[in-house]
């Protein structure tokens, strides 16, 4: 395979530098994206995959934040080295994001359907009337009920899931090739999470969008991903096609997570939870990120720090032992605390 | 929306009664006997004395002749005489053009400067311009308005001679030293204001969503921060423009200009009761009917806001 991927990010660094200290949240992060495919980046909070969101948008707030190394392509070109008004031009046209909490990143004084048509009229230069017809098309598109009588209507007038339903209708409105979508149903109740993941998906096939979905929710996951790549720390730990990292983790991380999902059928059997948390970005541990927590964990995962590697075909993982805990043949040489 | 109206337009009464009532008592509890003093140092017959005691209705009990008057100025629209038999009414008239004159000069200087200076300063925060800004701002806050008046008066008028320092008979030019001394003040409250309403507005999630949309930043400044940030600012202007009228008694005075804040000083100096009270009921209306008007305003300014 020679063609270029849509989207690749090449050893990103990102530190921010507060008076406290440099904050490293991202060091070293590698993945990429095709049209088409899903990526979900997966990782609990403060593991840099909010940052990693912001910095492919360009909207992280620099200073603190600052771009220490590392490339983003889109087709092939570096958007870090691009000017800023080539950069904003991709901006909401090529890549576009949806934001957690609708409510809070919708602007709460404007209509609605203001906020859709303003693509229209700032990239497209339309006049308002025809941009409103726009904007009541695509609210019907995300499947807003009488999107015509509700074009004026402000934020603050919906239900948490037809937010979002907006926040989507503005990032889509012109068929982005990127979709970013930084925990798009977290804020939501559980029945609308599934409409919302329909929602994105349909359009995803619809428009060929590369679609990277941030969550920390497993199930969100298993349901529309097509590769996952599983972030501690800053780092890719473990990335790989969703069945592959399902049926067989190739890092204790991501074994860890996997077994904390509570199953029904696991009856009587107490939860089990990875000991401990993930390390302060200001003061990382030495060797592995997460040999602290590993139950796993040797000297050598003190010493060294492993480096992203295929434990097989097309599942890459960042552990010394990744062949011997994707083969489960490993056993922990640590009982984990209680 | 019109039941809130009405509730509000209710509230009216007993905010203007008990508002009236003070200044009244107040007025009439100034030691010394005006009337007495009318005649200067010649004593009066006492008779002729009794005889404008009783035109006055000075020899009623207090609140029969706050009642009187009071029924004066909502039925008749009279707002009484003065012991020289001049209509109140007349010196309101004739005063209070001057004086909306200096207050709309004033509100115009206080909305461009203070929210010019407030988008500066929020938007270059910690930089130059905005430590200027804040430090301006806190050396006009504090010093009182006598001081800014007479340094204005100092510099402008007699040291750089570009204004006039006293009277009106130069037109409007002549408002332009009273205006900045009258609105001081509250330019520098509406620069610090927006600034911190701007610096919270640009960290917001709705402005991070128009930066990801791919617009301009002056787009994302104008459109979407300032819209919401400026809504406590004109709010604030509003209701600033009733307190203005109690600033002009100083300003006025100051200037020498002969509007209804200059009056209402004089005439407290001169024991004129029925003109003190005459005026000061009309602001107090006025006070009333503009907050009103506010919060009005804020509900078409701020869609969340509902007044059912």
């Amino acid at each position: 395979m020679t063609t270029t991927p849509l989207l690749e990010v090449k050893d990103l660094h990102v530190e921010f530098r507060t008076k406290s200290g440099v904050a490293q949240a991202i060091n070293g992060l590698n993945f990429s994206l095709n049209a088409g495919e899903t990526l979900a980046i997966l990782g609990e909070s403060g593991s840099g995959k909010s940052v990693t969101a912001q910095t492919i948008m360009g909207i992280l707030d620099m200073p603190p934040g600052h771009i220490a190394g590392g490339q983003i392509l889109y087709r092939g070109e570096d958007i870090l080295t691009m000017n800023e008004t080539k950069r904003r031009k991709l901006r909401g046209v090529n890549i576009s994001m949806i934001f957690q909490d609708a409510l809070s990143a919708l602007n709460p004084v404007l209509p609605v359907g203001w906020q859709i048509a303003e693509m229209f009229r700032v990239h497209r230069g339309m006049k308002r009337g025809p941009a409103k017809k726009k904007a009541i098309e695509l609210m019907q598109r995300v499947g807003i009920p009488g999107a015509e009588g509700r074009v004026g209507d402000y934020p603050h007038q919906f239900s948490g899931g037809m937010r979002q339903r907006i926040m989507i209708a503005i990032a889509i409105a012109l068929d982005p090739d990127v979709l970013i979508a930084d925990e798009p149903t977290t804020a939501l109740d559980v029945t609308v999470q599934a409409q919302v993941m329909r929602l994105l998906k349909e359009l995803q096939v619809e428009n060929n969008m590369g679609l990277i979905l941030i969550t920390h929710d497993l199930g969100v996951v298993a349901d529309v991903a097509d590769k996952i790549a599983v972030m501690y720390a800053g780092r890719v730990m473990e990335a790989a096609d969703v069945y592959e990292i399902y049926a067989k983790p190739a890092h204790p991380y991501t074994k860890g997570l996997l077994e904390s999902i509570p199953r029904i059928d696991a009856e009587g059997d107490r939860l089990s939870a990875i000991p401990g948390l993930p390390p302060s970005l200001t003061d990382m541990p030495s060797g592995c990120p997460f040999n602290p927590r590993c139950p796993y964990a040797t000297d050598l995962c003190v010493s060294d720090r492993p480096e992203l590697l295929p434990a097989a075909e097309g599942h890459y993982s960042a552990c010394h032992y990744r062949e011997d805990v994707y083969q489960g043949t490993i056993e922990p040489r640590q009982e984990a605390q209680a | 929306m019109t039941q809130y109206i009405i509730r509000r337009l209710l509230q009216f009464i007993p905010v203007t009664i008990f508002a009236t009532l003070i200044v009244y008592w107040l007025v009439f509890s100034m030691p010394g006997d005006p009337i007495r003093a009318l005649s200067g140092d010649r004593p009066m017959p006492e008779a002729q004395v009794e005889a404008i005691r009783e035109q006055y209705n000075l020899n009623d009990p207090f609140l029969v002749q706050y009642a009187k008057y009071m029924w004066g100025v909502f039925t008749q629209g009279d707002f009484g005489t003065t012991f020289q038999g001049r209509p109140v009414l007349d010196i309101i008239q004739q005063t209070l053009p001057t004086t909306l004159t200096l207050a709309a000069f004033a509100f115009v200087f206080q909305g461009i400067i203070g929210i010019i200076a407030g988008i500066l300063s929020g938007v270059y925060k910690d930089r130059f311009i905005d430590r200027l800004v804040q430090v301006s701002t806190v050396v006009v806050v504090a010093l009182p308005t006598l001081a800014i008046a007479f340094l204005l008066q100092l510099v402008f008028g007699l040291n750089l001679g570009l204004f006039p320092i006293a009277g009106i008979q130069q037109g409007l030019v002549s408002y332009i030293l009273p205006a900045i001394a009258l609105g001081a003040v509250s330019t520098a409250m509406i620069a610090r204001m927006l600034r911190s309403e701007l610096i919270e507005a640009l960290q917001s999630d709705y402005v991070r969503t128009a930066t990801a949309k791919g617009l301009k930043r002056g787009r994302v400044i104008g459109r979407h921060g300032l819209r919401n940030s400026l809504i406590p600012v004109v709010t604030f202007m509003g209701a600033d423009l009733a307190t203005m009228m109690g600033g002009t008694i100083v300003v006025e005075s100051i200037f020498n200009i002969p509007g209804l804040g200059g009056q209402i000083f004089r005439s407290i100096q001169a024991q004129e009761g029925t003109v003190v009270v005459g005026i000061v009921t009309l602001l107090v209306l006025f006070y009333v009917t503009l907050n009103l008007l506010v919060d009005l305003l804020y509900a078409v300014l701020d869609p969340r806001i509902r007044y059912d």
